[in-house]
């Protein structure tokens, strides 16, 4: 072999190999579309986005990643799926976020005595997963010290809607319309089985027993947290027992106002009204509050929930110690406090 | 003999440590847990009213398209309902941060596209509803809907005077579709009054407006102004057709209550599908033509329920 022949035989696998070396090194050169190294995605999970509460927590999140991003100079990247109040679909859509490597996830469970499946699977994906408003059972949040729950003590909300109720029933308000001494009122529950809904039903009514006020329940029925169910039922309440409805509990503002709608469309003035009671403070409600037609309401607070998520998130993905960060109970829970809001103080909250 | 065997030990050294590295290379996106997932585009979505809840449908649509395209969505809501200037910020905000596309439904489109220009390489741009002139944009026919909507009330047989709301302000989208409208009505020797407002300002003047007994009807061209409208005359007395546009949820409930008489609707899950779709493959480099229009139908309460309206007003069923 000629030394020009062997020269040429040794320096082509020598500048192939260098070529494939330069190729290969060359990905890591291409600059990402979009950074993301200074970027949390977080995907947000809600089992209704209807709900008006939930619609209110989702806005006040974005309000909060934004405030964030101004704030710290990264970028907070939410995407929002709706479970349509269907389990299935949104397990789904959890694990599509599990599976596209989101930094956390926000979960407003549609069906929490399911949280563990979708528990297990976080862990297994290492990802942190926070719940809100609709709260898994205990020994589910237990299974993974990642898991946490943002949201307000249902019986609290229950206890300060029926102090409204005794308020009014002990104050100037004609609420005894029939001057029998007893308060007779119709309930409109949340879904089935939701805790906040047994709460709210229960501890309402036990304010008022436990105050010495002789209650007479007319009806109950679920409207499922909808206006439009809400406005049927009382439809047939308002029929059926006409002025004997003296107070119209409802678990939540929506059913409250569906109440409302109930009362305008059987004629009746708003003095008139029987006296009607919501919760969640959302905005249509606090400016029903305004108009006289709902008595009063109680402040879940939406935006304190999120702002809490919202610190939560930034913590567990920074690896600083959540408990700095908010007022972590039990290594897994935060409570925001309820409050009452009525014509007096519900321009505080309207803005 | 000897410095031959090293020197050919030392290229196959090489040789098959740089096959190695093209190997890997080639299939690293390929190995599971390697964690080197394509980076996803970013797609900044910047509407203009501060509550976000007539964009359910709109921004499901979105969301399911950024899954299919592997892209991260960032639905920016303004705490001003209609500010340019809040806008124009965000809008800035999202080309240094480096957005790979933009959706907007824009307060002050113009001024909007003035401020883009500006910028040294601006990623892709889609409008809604309105938009300046050769600019992309992803709409219903404007001005058929405003002869469609009017259309539906000469079926109706209204008499008296029209009020026409125009929220339009500095969108020439809706207000081609007011434009559309009037022409319509006139066609058919109808007068009609414009009032010029902003839709948060319909509720607390439009009661005392439609009091006038002379008022037959009272035509909304937006979605915001529609929802606003129906508010209104919904805690009056007096029973006065209302024509709007939009197909939220809760449009579609005041339509079933009677609130409505008429609604212009599109299919909104699938339009903010179409919009992250055409955006997405612009961001990649597809060749930018014009999206074509919308479809859109004239739905009333006793129609709603159909099937082809159904799908609508309510794409996902429970």
């Amino acid at each position: 072999m000629s030394r020009n022949i062997k020269s040429f035989c040794f320096r082509l696998p020598v500048k192939f190999a260098l070529l494939c070396l330069c190729l290969s090194l060359l990905p890591g050169c291409i600059k990402p579309s979009a950074g993301q190294s200074d970027t949390l995605r977080i995907g947000v999970a809600v089992y209704d986005q209807e709900d008006t509460f939930i619609s209110l927590v989702v806005q006040h999140l974005e309000r909060a990643a934004r405030e964030v991003e101004g704030d710290l100079g990264i970028k907070i990247n939410l995407a929002m799926v709706d479970g349509r109040s269907n389990q299935t679909v949104q397990t789904d859509q959890v694990e599509s976020f599990l599976s596209r490597d989101y930094d956390l996830i926000f979960v407003n469970i549609v069906d929490r005595t399911v949280a563990a499946m979708l528990i297990d699977k976080a862990q297994e994906a290492e990802i942190p997963m926070i719940f809100f408003n609709r709260q898994p059972v205990e020994e589910d949040v237990e299974r993974w010290e990642h898991i946490y729950y943002v949201g307000a003590i249902g019986q609290q909300s229950g206890e300060l809607q029926g102090e409204l109720a005794l308020e009014a029933w002990m104050g100037e308000r004609t609420v005894d319309r029939n001057g029998d001494g007893v308060l007779q009122y119709v309930m409109l529950e949340g879904e089935p089985g939701h805790q906040d809904a047994l709460l709210r039903t229960q501890y309402s009514i036990q304010t008022l027993t436990n105050a010495g006020v002789a209650v007479e329940k007319l009806a109950n029925e679920t409207a499922n947290w909808s206006r439009a169910q809400a406005l049927t039922r009382v439809s047939q309440w308002l029929e059926e027992f006409g002025r004997e409805i003296e107070v119209i509990f409802a678990n939540n503002d929506d059913m409250a106002l569906g109440a409302i709608d109930a009362c305008l469309e059987a004629g009746l003035e708003p003095e008139d009204f029987p006296l009607i009671l919501g919760v969640d403070a959302t905005p249509p409600a606090l400016l029903a509050v305004q108009e006289g037609t709902l008595y009063g309401t109680v402040l879940n607070d939406a935006q304190g929930i999120a702002q809490a998520m919202m610190k939560l998130a930034l913590a567990l993905s920074r690896g600083e110690n959540p408990e700095e960060a908010v007022d972590l109970e039990g290594g897994h829970y935060v409570w925001l406090p309820y409050q009452k809001v009525t014509l007096e103080n519900g321009k505080d909250f309207l803005s | 003999m000897k410095r031959m065997t090293r020197n050919n030990l030392l290229q196959v050294t090489i040789l098959a440590v740089s096959s190695l590295f093209v190997v890997l290379t080639l299939i690293q996106t390929e190995l599971p847990g390697s964690g080197q997932r394509q980076e996803p585009l970013e797609i900044s979505v910047l509407i203009r009213e501060s509550d976000n809840t007539l964009w359910a449908n709109i921004r499901l649509g979105m969301e399911q398209a950024a899954q299919d395209y592997n892209a991260d969505l960032r639905f920016l809501t303004p705490s001003t309902t209609n500010d340019p200037d809040e806008q124009l910020t965000l809008l800035q905000r999202e080309v240094l941060q480096g957005a790979d596309g933009l959706i907007v439904s824009a307060a002050d489109p113009a001024a909007l596209h003035r401020a883009l220009e500006q910028e040294e390489s601006p990623p892709p741009l889609l409008y809604l509803d309105s938009a300046p002139e050769n600019a992309l944009l992803l709409a219903p026919d404007n001005p058929g809907i405003g002869a469609a909507l009017a259309q539906a009330m000469l079926e109706d047989g209204v008499a008296g005077r029209i009020l026409l709301l125009d929220t339009s302000d500095q969108r020439a989208g809706i207000a081609q579709r007011m434009e559309g409208c009037r022409q319509a009505l006139a066609a058919a020797g109808y007068a009609s009054e414009v009032l010029y407002i902003e839709a948060s300002s319909i509720p607390a003047v439009l009661p005392s407006l439609v009091m006038d007994e002379q008022i037959g009807a009272v035509f909304a061209f937006e979605p915001l102004a529609t929802l606003k409208a129906a508010q209104a005359l919904d805690g009056i007395r007096r029973c006065l057709p209302l024509y709007g546009v939009g197909g939220s949820g809760a449009l579609a409930a005041y339509l079933e209550k009677g609130s409505i008489t008429a609604l212009a609707a599109w299919n909104e899950y699938t339009g903010g599908y179409l919009a992250l779709q055409y955006i997405i493959g612009a961001a990649q480099g597809a060749e930018l033509q014009q999206p074509a229009a919308l479809q859109f139908s004239v739905i009333r309460g006793d129609t709603m329920y159909e099937p082809e309206y159904q799908k609508l007003l309510f794409p996902f069923t429970r």
